[in-house]
């Protein structure tokens, strides 16, 4: 089976879900009634002075215009409000513009109760009044119907929250002694700003103390928590950084891929409940499994993303200033200091020298001392032993 | 059609068609049913413009196409078509007097085409739906052929992209 073939039967199977609404035929006749009345009273019909949408949406432009121009015209700057009041009013009537079912020749009788009870559950047997003649065939297009017309324009995109992933760096220098209360006070930020701290550490010991806080903070309060910690009391900005990128596009297509693959292990359960070989058994378990991991993989991805756009990171680091320590310019000696300064120098040297070497030749002699008494001694034993 | 009669038998006959196709296109009975009597309505009001012969079959669908993007447009219609975007049509939102195997078919077709642009979605319902050849498309689109045939192609690599009909495909194959 091909894919043509799955196309033709899935849509044929699918279409024949729709109930084909009882009695809807008749209400449509019901609705060419006046119709038909008014053509034999003689009343002109076909294409009557009826405005289309668009045109109805170029005289609503139109009206604004003239509301936006005539006070700018009158009242310089006063006008702005009024205008900007009518250009909303003339957006949303043209977005849905209310002569949409008027413009086929008044509004329909039906109610959406009523099509509710026409349509009835789903599962309901079809009621079609008659079999429609769905044939194939080629033929020439006909060329009649010009008062139509059939754009193919892309639809409004339906509103989506956005998801935007947003970071931030700030480098704060604080004053001494004044890193520990800093970070606290950028804890408590967080608090407040409904978010947490992620990651934190100091080294508040030694001759520069510093710190660190990553904080999570709602992706809305974001540029207020930003705002709050670069203004922290005795602190200097150094350096700030924030970006933002926007993942609704990553987001929604993770959710789309998670439907599909949702309907895909359906399609393999239902096949799996007809099997009837293990081989066949097996293999559709293995792919069933298959695509369960690939659900979870892309369920935590989307998880994380979820979590990244729904909190912001703001990482802030603490400096303590540091004391300019005062260091001494070098200056040029001249030759007659230099000669002295190297005189002194290499005494000092050849001092450092004497004292040195003393050690070990004092060591030296001591050896040969404790060499010689011993063998003076030895001497004068044997003597003692020979008289 | 001079003959109302006969304009009124065949929009009779054509109405569960045309319904089903506006149900395709998009995905709500209710909003189908006002597409369609909308289009019926425009079709007998100018009735004398439909085209003689096999070319006045899609000249309706023409009409109704048009009626259905018009609703497309509206902000109701896209607030609900978001809505029903959330749902997965699972095989058991199917009738269940259908073969098991038609209504998940039936459904993952219908998931995979919901997920495509109108301007590929209209061609695919009219081409493997209503029957409508490529030509008769590029009527009631008011597209060229070319137009159609390249919508059509681009239409099928998406679908074969898509996981489930291709493990429909693929399965089927198999057997």
């Amino acid at each position: 089976m091909t894919l043509d073939e799955v196309l033709q039967r899935g849509l044929t199977a699918a279409a024949e879900d729709y109930d084909v609404p009882a009695g809807a035929v008749d209400r449509v006749r019901e609705q060419l009634a006046p119709m038909e009345m008014e053509k034999q009273t003689g009343r002109p019909s076909g294409p009557t002075w009826r405005l289309s949408g668009h045109k109805w949406m170029g005289i609503a432009a139109a009206v604004v215009m003239v509301l936006i121009a005539v006070p700018i015209a009158i009242g310089g700057n006063g006008g702005s409000e009024g205008g900007s009041g009518g250009g909303e009013t003339a957006a949303s009537s043209g977005v849905v513009p209310p002569a949409s079912k008027s413009a086929v020749g008044g509004s329909t009788a039906v109610t959406d109760q009523q099509r509710r009870l026409a349509h009835g559950p789903v599962g309901a047997p079809l009621a079609s009044p008659a079999p429609g003649a769905v044939t194939g065939g080629s033929t020439t297009a006909g060329g009649g119907g010009t008062a139509f017309d059939a754009n193919v324009v892309a639809p409004p995109v339906p509103t989506a929250p956005n998801r935007v992933v947003k970071t931030g760096e700030l480098d704060l220098q604080v004053g001494k002694g004044q890193v520990g209360a800093t970070l606290n006070r950028l804890t408590a930020l967080a608090a407040a700003e409904h978010g947490y701290i992620a990651d934190s550490h100091t080294a508040e010991a030694g001759p520069a103390p510093s710190g660190q806080v990553t904080m999570r903070v709602p992706v809305q309060r974001f540029e207020d928590a930003v705002q709050q910690a670069r203004t922290i009391a005795g602190t200097k900005v150094l350096g700030l950084q924030t970006s933002g990128e926007d993942v609704t596009s990553k987001y929604v297509d993770l959710q789309a891929r998670i439907r599909a693959l949702q309907a895909t292990r359906s399609t393999y359960l239902t096949i799996l409940s007809k099997a009837t070989t293990i081989g066949e058994t097996l293999s559709v378990q293995q792919r069933i499994t298959d695509v369960q991991t690939q659900i979870e993989q892309l369920q935590g991805q989307l998880r994380v993303l979820g979590n990244a756009s729904a909190l912001s990171t703001l990482t802030v680091t603490v400096d303590q200033k540091q004391v300019a320590v005062a260091t001494e310019r070098p200056h040029e000696d001249n030759g007659f200091v230099k000669a002295v300064k190297l005189s002194v120098s290499r005494f000092v040297h050849g001092i450092e020298a004497i004292v040195g070497i003393i050690g070990p030749v004092f060591l030296v002699l001591l050896v040969v001392v404790l060499g010689w008494l011993a063998a003076r001694f030895g001497y004068r034993a044997s003597r003692r032993h020979l008289v | 059609v001079d003959d109302r009669d006969e304009l009124d038998r065949w929009l009779a006959d054509s109405y569960p068609t045309a319904f089903r196709t506006a149900c395709l296109v998009l995905r709500s009975p209710a909003d189908a049913e006002d597409a369609v009597q909308e289009a019926f309505l425009r079709v007998w009001r100018f009735r004398d413009a439909i085209p003689p012969g096999e070319g006045r079959r899609p000249w309706l669908y023409r009409v109704v196409v048009n009626a259905c993007l018009s609703r497309v447009r509206s902000d109701r219609v896209w607030r609900e078509r978001s809505a029903d975007d959330a749902l997965v049509n699972l095989p058991g939102q199917a009738d269940p007097q259908h073969d098991v195997e038609d209504a998940v078919l039936s459904s993952c077709v219908a998931s995979a085409v919901d997920r495509l642009p109108d301007h590929l979605r209209v061609p695919v319902v009219l081409r493997y739906f209503t029957g409508l050849a490529e030509r008769e498309i590029a009527t009631a689109i008011q597209r060229r052929p070319g137009t159609v045939k390249s919508r059509l192609s681009e239409a099928r690599r998406r679908l074969a992209d898509d996981p489930a009909l291709a493990a429909w495909v693929e399965l089927e194959v198999a057997r």
